[in-house]
């Protein structure tokens, strides 16, 4: 592994993937800080980019796009109290009233300080994690993946937001969407309903920019007003100091930690992480009635937590092929585009680039420190921009990013019926992870099954049982960690639900 | 945006009354229809599979692992209608007035358009037609922002993709 390091780290400083991450730094601030768009709304459209440029230029910009808009989400956060992304849900309890008393510019320095640690620490842990865990994952045969594919499938659905039931049902949907084309195994025709198009089945892509990027689009339409934010508030104000950034040490080093910890766990994503950092923070503060009225480490503990999940995620995602959340499934997408597998042979067959996207990883997050304290002026004033321009850029970017992966018209359609799937979704309160998740997993989990009941030779249950541990301890498991996370996160709801209430 | 039981008279944020029958309810009998009616669909949509020498090329029939996912969902269909009751949401499009349906189905007749308008006049000229379509209809009123937004994105869509990228995009009439 430590040659695969040292072959690996300096293809990380290319020019090209230097000035594509900048550019994605850029890009991913832009639009994290558009209130209404997500960070995977951003990733989704600008997948395509990476589709036709070298691995190691193509996935770090998607990366440096990652880290940009999880930051760029607390600007409007702190601004306007309206969360960019999903991610500074947590950054609006003191990011607004840090801004009424005129220290804007304070919050925000705060938030890029605190982004830019969290992130970095967890890279550099991910870095020297991931080699020993690969090592171990390469052991893994299709039994121990097809338990693990199981357990993560129900482990995201129960950490979906919303009811576990309906997170289930979105899980159907996903395997089944999976099923339509080739089964895995023997080739046979399935679900192609007589449609030729589909009978190499969904395109993922077009699936993902659908899902993702359109209801998005449609639920901008919705809202009235030219801009997503119709005024500005007034003056910035002061900066951050060096004693204020030691102070709040303490609460990035720990919401570090818990990013960390979480991003490694299918499914918990930058949500959960944000809201346990902001309440350990909380918890452990001598003050803890000046949380919500305008507390720096307020803002501190919910930035470094969400974007310490960034680097852990590719965990799961690099050594089993398993993308815990949205980011990281349109990430798998970019290297399956990219002909790179992810799963336990990746390390084997393409460690030295694999080390490459990780040391880039890291030197994003450099950029994305420069880069974000030079621009936090211009992105400020971002948050005003016209809708009427901005969604017909959307939408463009869309369109041509589904098209442009197969040069295919029917793409157009795939992408229109999940944009519409994606909105039915949003509107009956049904998350779509979950359906992402089986969509992808779906077949690969049934490749993994097929394979164990070959190995098998008609001792199915004795040889998972019996004969593969790790199997049965991964099986045994499922229900009792979709229990506790279920637990967790509908209390982390709860609490979160209690919250708006009271600030309503 | 939850709410509380009818027999309570509480109300949703739109001043309706939380009902016992609600959309989670017609939701889930839609989803368990789909799920019947792909179920009984397996042996007429899952092809026979391939035998080589009268033996199966997989140890696992194409039809089971459908089977499996179909059966699955319509069980997890009928639990999602009886929680339907406990459950107090709000059905988000009722949020949705109808100049917010309109906008939306503007976009996707205009998405729909372009799909069918791409292979026929090429990437530029769809391009720039659906981006002028949308920005006024989105209600740009500045017309030489207009034009040069929906001239100049879809060409250099075009050009960075076919020259930069190595991306092949229809062409016709003059790109």
């Amino acid at each position: 592994m430590w040659d695969l390091f040292v072959h690996g780290a300096p293809l990380a400083f290319r020019l090209d993937t230097l000035l594509m991450m900048s550019v994605g730094v850029l890009l991913g601030i832009l639009v994290g800080a558009l209130p209404g768009f997500t960070t995977t709304m951003a990733l989704a459209i600008l997948l395509p980019l990476s589709f036709f440029v070298n691995p190691l230029v193509g996935i770090p910009f998607l990366l440096a796009v990652t880290k940009g808009g999880i930051y760029g989400g607390s600007i409007p956060a702190i601004l306007v109290s309206i969360p960019g992304t999903g991610a500074s849900i947590a950054t609006t309890f003191d990011g607004p009233a840090l801004t009424k008393k005129g220290q804007s510019r304070k919050a925000m320095e705060m938030a890029l300080f605190a982004s830019a640690f969290g992130d970095t620490a967890s890279s550099i842990l991910t870095l020297f994690l991931i080699g020993p865990i690969a090592l171990i994952a390469v052991k893994f045969g299709p039994p121990e993946l097809a338990a693990v594919i199981l357990l993560s499938l129900v482990v995201i659905t129960a950490s979906a937001s919303g009811v576990f039931v309906k997170g289930l049902v979105m899980l159907g949907f996903g395997l089944f969407f999976g099923l339509i084309g080739q089964d895995p195994l023997g080739g046979a025709s399935r679900f192609t309903f007589d449609i030729f198009q589909l009978r190499s089945g969904i395109p993922l892509l077009p699936m993902l920019i659908g899902v993702f990027a359109l209801p998005e689009v449609f639920e901008a339409l919705e809202r009235k007003g030219a801009s997503f934010v119709e005024k500005m508030p007034g003056r910035e104000g002061e900066r951050l100091t060096l004693a204020e950034f030691k102070r709040c040490f303490r609460t990035i080093l720990r919401s570090t930690w818990i990013g960390a910890a979480i991003g490694a766990i299918p499914g918990m994503g930058q949500v959960i992480a944000a809201m346990v950092g902001y309440s350990a923070a909380k918890n452990a503060s001598k003050h803890p009635e000046t949380f919500g009225k305008g507390e720096i480490e307020g803002v501190a503990a919910p930035e470094a937590a969400n974007n310490a999940v960034n680097a852990p995620t590719l965990v799961p995602l690099l050594t089993l092929g398993i993308p815990g959340d949205n980011l990281t499934a349109i990430l798998l997408g970019a290297f399956v585009a990219n002909g790179l597998r992810p799963g336990p042979q990746l390390f084997q067959e393409q460690g030295t680039l694999v080390f490459g996207i990780l040391v880039a990883m890291v030197v994003a997050n450099l950029l994305f420190l420069v880069i974000g304290y030079l621009t936090i002026p211009i992105f400020a004033r971002i948050v005003t921009i016209r809708k009427s321009l901005l969604l017909p850029l959307t939408v463009i970017f869309a369109l041509t990013g589904a098209y442009a992966y197969q040069s295919n018209e029917f793409d157009i359609f795939i992408l229109i019926f999940f944009g519409l799937f994606g909105y039915a979704a949003r509107k009956l309160r049904f998350d779509v992870s979950p359906m992402v998740m089986g969509f992808i997993l779906g077949p690969v989990f049934e490749y993994a099954l097929g394979q164990t009941m070959s190995m098998s030779q008609g001792a199915f249950l004795h040889f998972i049982f019996i004969d593969r541990p790790i199997t049965s301890v991964a099986l045994i498991a499922t229900p009792v960690v979709t229990f506790l996370l279920w637990r967790r996160a509908a209390k982390l709801r709860h609490e979160q639900a209690a919250r708006s209430g009271a600030e309503r | 945006m939850r709410g509380t039981h009818r027999s309570t008279g509480a109300r949703d944020p739109r001043g309706r009354r939380w009902t016992k029958w609600n959309f989670n309810h017609v939701a889930a009998l839609a989803i368990a229809a789909v799920a019947a009616a792909l179920l009984v669909a397996v042996p007429y949509q899952v092809a026979k599979p391939e035998r080589l020498f009268g033996r199966a090329l997989s140890a696992l029939n194409p039809t089971l692992f459908p089977r499996i996912v179909l059966g699955v969902l319509l069980v997890v269909a009928i639990l999602y209608f009886v929680a339907s009751a406990r459950l107090h949401e709000l059905n988000l499009f009722r949020t949705v007035d109808a100049r917010g349906y309109f906008s939306v189905a503007v976009t996707i007749v205009c998405l729909v358009a372009y799909g069918f308008a791409l292979p026929a006049f090429g990437f530029v000229a769809s391009g720039i037609a659906l981006m002028l379509v949308l920005t006024v209809f989105y209600g740009n009123r500045n017309h030489y922002l207009t034009v040069a937004v929906s001239v100049l994105v879809p060409v250099a869509i075009y050009y960075g993709a076919t020259h930069l990228l190595q991306v092949s995009l229809p062409e016709f009439p003059f790109f």
